[in-house]
């Protein structure tokens, strides 16, 4: 029986400050997600143990993997921790076979027994018959990722650690790798953690969404949550939503610029307003009409997104406006120039900060 | 640069070759430097690898001073290593005088001090190379290892040894041929005894006084296997596959 994840993991490593506290259970996928540099990887280093933490402690079920106040720290060959590295890692100078009977053969297991086990391994990530013998080199990118997911699954650990799973595979492999990884995880009786930049990997494999900016924790909660509810700038440009921070006054959000929108709410103090871009209309002149946020800004870019044009108007706040191609054209909105944008009250979502 | 290696081919008794390199001295020598050579490797081999080991992988204060003593072989005369070992293991020297009655000591003048000279002078071509070739291997492969359950030991013997195999061996095949034609510190602290201490080196220098035709002979025995180490080396450095 495997049990839960607790981590709270403090590593200063150059300019990169990670103070992160994590927990995660056996019964879910949990995806760390961030923009590039947060210390995504150096979490997972961490946990892995190849990283010694600065401060803090890390269990998972009854063991103490890290301890840093009673100077514990178990070294990697000791946890039960696997990993798949960005890049597979695959030993270039074993088969595949070889690479995924490693782990076994290093836990002292005889070499007919893992070499068996590996190949049953190898059966359910689906690398064909015909690959198992070959060497790294021979293997695409997707078929190395299958071989070192592999290699991780057969110490059946617990914690599977996997870094950037399905970057740098080409699109055209990637939906089946995607699946197969997807199930290959749900079938995986250990605690799991994605660490991805992609959000529809993040989105495809995981329950849960942990985000990591800049070393901490921004937002930390099931896929919807996090996804209709950002709390940050970088989660709400990835489900393309336009978000405000701000606090309440009266019926007003005042942001941090020093502009205000009207808002229907009674939400008091510190305050996010989210604001999907279909939302917003835009105008070549001053639209008439009430109880609305009217501004002006500068139309800066425009760009085609599934039937819909994406529009960024610069101003004060700068905000995204998705309107039909027909409207675009009409406003000949891709010569840029001066517009004027409309927000209703009610269509700004507003919860506390 | 190729004059003397023409004049060292046409100088050969190619017709008594034969006769020449099955006289006993030297067969004498000839099975005295294969087996101090490989001796001297073998010295090498267990210093020189964890040598190479702490000076790619451990961060301490003076590793460059470390680094440099272990080059400074490479720079050095010979027979200033010669010397220098004389003066540490010679009968007064300063280990010489404590550890010379233990059995196999004193070194000066033995086969085991030829060894000891090869591997000094030789030792530093295989730690330059290994830990090159450790620099260069990107150590996530050892880490994976690693959060695959093997130990350090494990480690290194399954991973990092098999990685680091062209340039252990190409260090090697350096240590060995530079080992097979040490000259100034073997004469220096082990002499030139026959049958003892006379390897090809010297008994081609000895053989000069007075059978020319046989120093050259063994010369050209040297130079085959110059010749041969390089072309097995030729893909690290002539850029040939």
């Amino acid at each position: 029986m495997t049990g839960a994840l607790g981590a709270d993991v403090g590593v200063r490593l150059g300019s990169l400050d990670l103070d992160v506290a994590l927990g995660a259970s056996p019964d879910e996928v949990v995806a760390v997600v961030g923009p590039n540099g947060a210390g995504k990887t150096t979490l997972l280093r961490a946990l892995a143990g190849l990283v010694c933490l600065d401060r803090g402690r890390v269990t998972l079920g009854t063991t103490v993997l890290d301890d840093v106040s009673r100077k514990v720290h178990l070294s990697p060959e000791r946890r039960p921790v696997a990993v798949v590295f960005q890049g597979s890692v695959l030993f270039p100078h074993l088969s595949a076979l070889d690479n995924v009977a490693y782990g076994l053969r290093s836990r002292g297991r005889r070499r007919a027994d893992a070499r068996r086990r590996a190949s049953d391994w190898l059966e359910r990530v689906g690398l064909g018959v015909d690959h198992v013998g070959s060497r790294p080199a021979q293997l695409s990118g997707g078929q190395a990722q299958r071989v070192a997911l592999a290699r991780a699954l057969a110490t059946e650990p617990e914690l599977l650690l996997l870094d950037e799973p399905l970057s740098a595979i080409d699109a055209g492999a990637k939906g089946q790798l995607r699946r197969m990884l997807r199930e290959q995880l749900a079938g995986s009786p250990a605690v799991r953690l994605v660490v991805t930049h992609d959000p529809v990997d993040a989105m495809a494999l995981a329950d849960r969404l942990v985000v990591v900016e800049d070393g901490r924790v921004t937002q930390d909660g099931p896929l919807v949550d996090v996804t209709t509810r950002p709390r940050s700038a970088w989660v709400a440009e990835l489900a393309g939503l336009n978000l405000f921070r701000g606090r309440m006054d009266g019926a007003s959000l005042v942001l941090e610029g020093g502009a205000a929108l009207t808002v229907a709410t009674d939400v008091r103090g510190p305050a996010y307003g989210l604001v999907h871009p279909r939302a917003v209309t835009l105008h070549r002149s001053r639209p008439e009409g009430s109880a609305r946020n009217t501004w002006a800004g500068e139309a800066s870019g425009v760009h085609l997104l599934g039937d819909r044009m994406r529009v960024q108007v610069d101003g004060s706040p700068s905000i995204v406006a998705e309107v039909t191609p027909a409207a675009a054209a009409e406003l000949r909105l891709a010569e840029g120039g001066p517009v004027w944008a409309t927000v209703k009250a009610t269509e700004i979502d507003v919860y506390p900060g | 640069m190729l004059l003397p290696l023409l004049g060292l081919l046409q100088q050969a008794p190619w017709s008594t070759i034969g006769s020449e390199l099955t006289s006993p001295e030297a067969r004498d020598a000839l099975r005295l430097s294969l087996v101090c050579s490989l001796g001297a490797l073998a010295v090498a081999l267990v210093f020189g690898v964890p040598l190479a080991w702490v000076l790619a992988r451990a961060t301490f204060p003076g590793r460059s001073l470390l680094r440099a003593l272990v080059i400074l072989p490479m720079v050095l005369p010979p027979v200033v290593g010669g010397v220098g070992l004389l003066s540490v293991f010679g009968r007064r020297g300063l280990l010489g005088s404590h550890i010379g009655s233990w059995p196999g000591f004193p070194l000066p003048f033995t086969t085991a001090g030829v060894i000891l000279a090869q591997a000094f002078v030789a030792m530093p071509f295989l730690v330059v190379a290994t830990e090159a070739g450790l620099r260069q291997l990107d150590r996530r492969y050892e880490e994976a290892a690693a959060t695959l359950g093997a130990r350090p030991w494990h480690r290194f013997r399954t991973v990092t040894l098999p990685l680091i195999g062209p340039s252990l061996a190409a260090g090697a095949a350096l240590c060995w041929a530079r080992a097979l034609g040490e000259f100034g510190a073997t004469v220096t602290f082990a002499g030139s005894l026959p049958g003892r201490t006379r390897t090809l080196p010297t008994a081609i220098y000895a053989g000069l006084q007075g059978r020319p035709e046989g120093a050259v002979a063994l010369s050209i025995v040297l130079l085959a296997v110059a010749l041969a180490v390089l072309v097995a080396l030729r893909g690290r450095w002539l850029g040939v596959p």
